[in-house]
């Protein structure tokens, strides 16, 4: 038998399952517009919106308007080339199995060290901002919070951040529990968090100043895109819809609608927020500015009860979405274990409590370290950076699926092609360019780390190349 | 070693009985009826006191007798009143007096007809009892000369439970009878949004998919730890039973006439029932056949029967 070329081992490619019409697709459900739209918004409102304008105002300025737009258009055309490659494999999984499926490992795997950051990172980064509120209702309510050392990282002037690590941990137990996290849940959450966000912007708007708005753009175009980049952040989510467009009643017409709409619905709730905390406070004050909406708030109305209802809608929300992260991380990599692709260890099913436990706590326990130790702007940004390459993986996969199988059967096909695609790589590559060098550093490490794993262990460990392998030697004895 | 079924004033005695009857022919034992009377606190010696008691001491004749006539021909029976401050504590007493072997219970009036509820009596005696507690599901009955035809023994993967399907082992064996064991995957709680966007629907039945080949492999090694004894019971086969829920997950293994199903119920505790209810105690909710819960402190007893069949 030959072994196979390093090329044909790089990019071996995961068939398609083929699912019969057995009664076990009646568990198939059929998402309608309305629901699959909510799952847009549901997913993508609460990640970043908190506390990120304390990060992005001091860098963009009030044209942080812009980067919000700019951030969120960019989100939208990702978005919609996750949608044509979801509808193209008939298989429901994260990015990771799309790109398996069409690109190959090696892709596969590079994606995977970005969903690694876009779900690992990113559920430090929550924790942090979660901690900030925390403090704030701690203070509000009992007069107290945490002393500076146990809230803040290192270079934040604290030692750990013990509320982040705290909530990591707490999610984790109830992972290992298995909590699920019901349609109800997801839509109270929903409401919970746009009802919040709805009294910033309602008590925000009565402290309008318009002066606030004077030195529109202090940091010029540079600034905005720079913006854009930490902000991107909290449109992460926003391909959960695209994923769920194999159970979408309707894809072709209805996953660009829900698409659209959750953006547009996301992205007015952005701007509006940011609106109103600019009109209402100068840009230079929101630098450092922790628990910023409740801070902003008590700012207008001097006194402390509007604070303590957004800090108390921020603990709640932003405890959700940690739940919903982590939850990812350890299905990604559970997924990914499936395959040869991850050690075997996180593939290990409790049995007793039916939940992966051992692939939980390692991953809490990872996450919590970068929770407790690293500051916000820069998890932020990792996240980011992580979510921007994964979708400009997928807007060129587009591409070369359309060149390689161009009768390939599509559930939902991007307009405009191929245009989106084009705008989708440039916009994902113009963001990532206005990074910090040390984000892009950082990643560029990070993802050789990944595809060094892979060469040594990963390559070699493939499931599917034991597969290829034992059908070929099938077919030799037939 | 005999078999003692608590019978109630005021509550149909078919259900535990028949149950009792059941399993005092299929283990070969004896069945003894007992009813507590409930001891006012402070022993009262009012007229009016003594006078209640004794209206309390003939009803509870009265239960025990139409009992007895509910037991088929050709098992011992016995009958047995004492006084106790609470119907559990009696009930263990004697438990633990005469030696018995199981303890059999009725289900809470408020459970619906075919399912097993705990009653007050019942909750009770999970914390304390030292015996395997067989509880009978509302409106249960037996014919005359039925016989146990399988026991189920409910498996979760832990060591613990391995060694009390081992002890069902021992039992169905000395029974004569056939040995299943039973896993469940409700697939509950599979998110619908939330939780699993952005990763697509399938990956929790992948999770699923992984457990039950776990499982696969522990009950394998147990079937064939099993059949290395002597005796062994006359059959024995694993299965897994899966649904969206606890019910559709029990219901999906068929259950058969004269089968009982044993739980290790371990973490039956009050906190975690009254919190999010455990394994054992959603098994037992949607259980169609009677149920012997092995209470934690009886389960070293009850596994240790297989150790010296060994």
């Amino acid at each position: 038998m030959p072994t196979p070329t390093l090329r044909q081992q790089l990019f071996r490619v995961k068939p398609v399952p083929v699912y019969s019409e057995t009664p076990d697709s009646g568990l198939k459900r059929s998402i309608g517009l309305f629901p699959l739209t909510m799952i847009g918004v549901g997913g993508t409102i609460g990640t970043g919106i908190f506390f990120i304008l304390s990060e992005a105002v001091p860098i963009a300025g009030p044209a942080v308007i812009v980067s919000f737009i700019i951030a969120g258009v960019v989100a939208g055309l990702s978005a919609l080339c996750y949608a044509e490659l979801a509808g193209s494999v008939p298989v429901s999984g994260s990015s990771y199995s799309y790109a398996y499926s069409t690109l190959g490992e090696l892709p596969a795997m590079g994606v995977a060290a970005c969903l690694l950051l876009e779900y690992g990172v990113s559920t430090a980064a929550v924790a942090v901002g979660w901690s900030q509120y925390v403090n704030q209702l701690l203070l509000n309510l009992f007069g107290t919070q945490l002393p500076e050392a146990l809230s803040y990282a290192p270079e934040e002037g604290g030692i750990v951040n013990l509320p982040a690590i705290i909530l990591i941990m707490l999610c984790a137990l109830l992972l290992i529990r298995g909590a699920a996290q019901s349609a109800i849940t997801n839509t109270v959450m929903v409401v919970i968090k746009i009802a919040v966000l709805g009294f910033f912007v309602a008590v925000g708007f009565t402290g309008w100043n318009a002066d606030h708005f004077a030195d529109f753009a202090p940091f010029g175009f540079a600034g905005v895109m720079t913006g854009a980049g930490i902000i991107f952040f909290s449109f992460v989510g926003l391909d959960a819809v695209a994923t769920a467009g194999d159970e979408a009643k309707n894809p072709r017409r209805n996953l660009p609608i829900a698409l659209i709409s959750a953006l547009v619905i996301v992205a007015s709730v952005y701007v509006l927020v940011a609106l109103a905390g600019l009109g209402a406070q100068k840009a230079e004050d929101f630098d450092g500015q922790s628990a910023g909406l409740s801070a902003i708030l008590e700012e207008i109305v001097g006194a402390q009860w509007p604070g303590t209802v957004v800090a108390i809608g921020a603990v709640i929300s932003i405890f959700s979405v940690t739940l919903v992260v982590l939850y990812g991380q350890t299905r990604i990599l559970f997924a990914m274990s499936k395959d040869g692709m991850a050690p075997k260890v996180f593939q290990q099913v409790n049995p007793r409590t039916m939940t992966p436990v051992r692939n939980t706590l390692i991953v809490s326990a990872v996450v919590a370290v970068l929770a407790g130790v690293l500051p916000i702007n820069f998890l932020a940004e990792m996240t980011s950076i992580g979510t921007l390459a994964a979708f400009l993986v997928v807007s060129i996969a587009v591409i070369v699926l359309r060149r390689r199988e161009p009768n390939l059967e599509r559930s939902f096909r991007v307009p405009f092609y191929p245009v989106i695609p084009v705008l989708s790589i440039i916009g994902c590559l113009w963001i990532i360019k206005d990074l910090r060098p040390v984000t892009i550093f950082v990643f560029i490490i990070w993802t050789a780390l990944v595809l060094v794993w892979y060469f040594f262990t990963g390559r070699k460990n493939s499931v599917l190349a034991r597969e290829l392998a034992a059908a070929e030697v099938g077919e030799a004895i037939r | 070693m005999s078999i003692v079924v608590g019978v109630v004033p005021g509550r149909d005695p078919r259900p535990p009985v028949r149950l009792g009857a059941l399993m005092a022919r299929s283990y070969g034992r004896r069945l003894v009826l007992v009813s507590i009377i409930s001891r006012p606190w402070g022993s009262g010696g009012s007229g009016v006191d003594a006078e209640y008691l004794r209206y309390r001491e003939s009803e509870t004749a009265r239960c025990l007798e139409a009992a007895a006539t509910m037991v088929p021909d050709g098992i011992a029976v016995e009958q047995l009143s004492r006084e106790a401050h609470s119907p559990h504590s009696g009930l263990r007493r004697v438990c633990r007096e005469i030696g018995a072997h199981r303890l059999v219970l009725g289900s809470s009036e408020d459970a619906p007809v075919g399912r097993i509820r705990l009653g007050g009596v019942s909750t009770g005696l999970l914390h304390s009892a030292t015996l395997p507690v067989a509880l009978a599901p509302r409106g249960f009955d037996a014919a005359d000369s039925e016989r146990i035809t399988r026991i189920s023994a409910a498996f979760n993967g832990t060591g613990t439970s391995a060694r009390l399907v081992l002890g069902a082992a021992t039992v169905a064996s000395a029974a004569g009878t056939q040995l299943r064991i039973v896993a469940f995957t409700p697939r509950q709680g599979r998110a619908t949004t939330g939780l699993e966007a952005g990763l697509g629907a399938d990956i929790e039945d992948e999770i699923v998919e992984q457990w039950e080949a776990e499982i696969q492999q522990r009950t394998q090694k147990l079937i064939t730890e099993i059949s290395e004894r002597e005796p062994t019971p006359t059959r024995t086969e694993a299965v897994i039973g899966s649904g969206e829920t606890w019910d559709e997950a029990v219901a999906d293994v068929a259950w058969v006439p004269g089968e009982v199903l044993m739980i290790g119920s371990r973490t039956l505790g009050a906190l975690t029932r009254l919190s999010l209810g455990s394994r054992a105690a959603k098994i037992l909710k949607n259980a169609p056949v009677p149920v012997v819960l092995v209470p934690h402190r009886a389960g070293e007893t009850y596994a240790a029967a297989a150790d010296s069949a060994r």
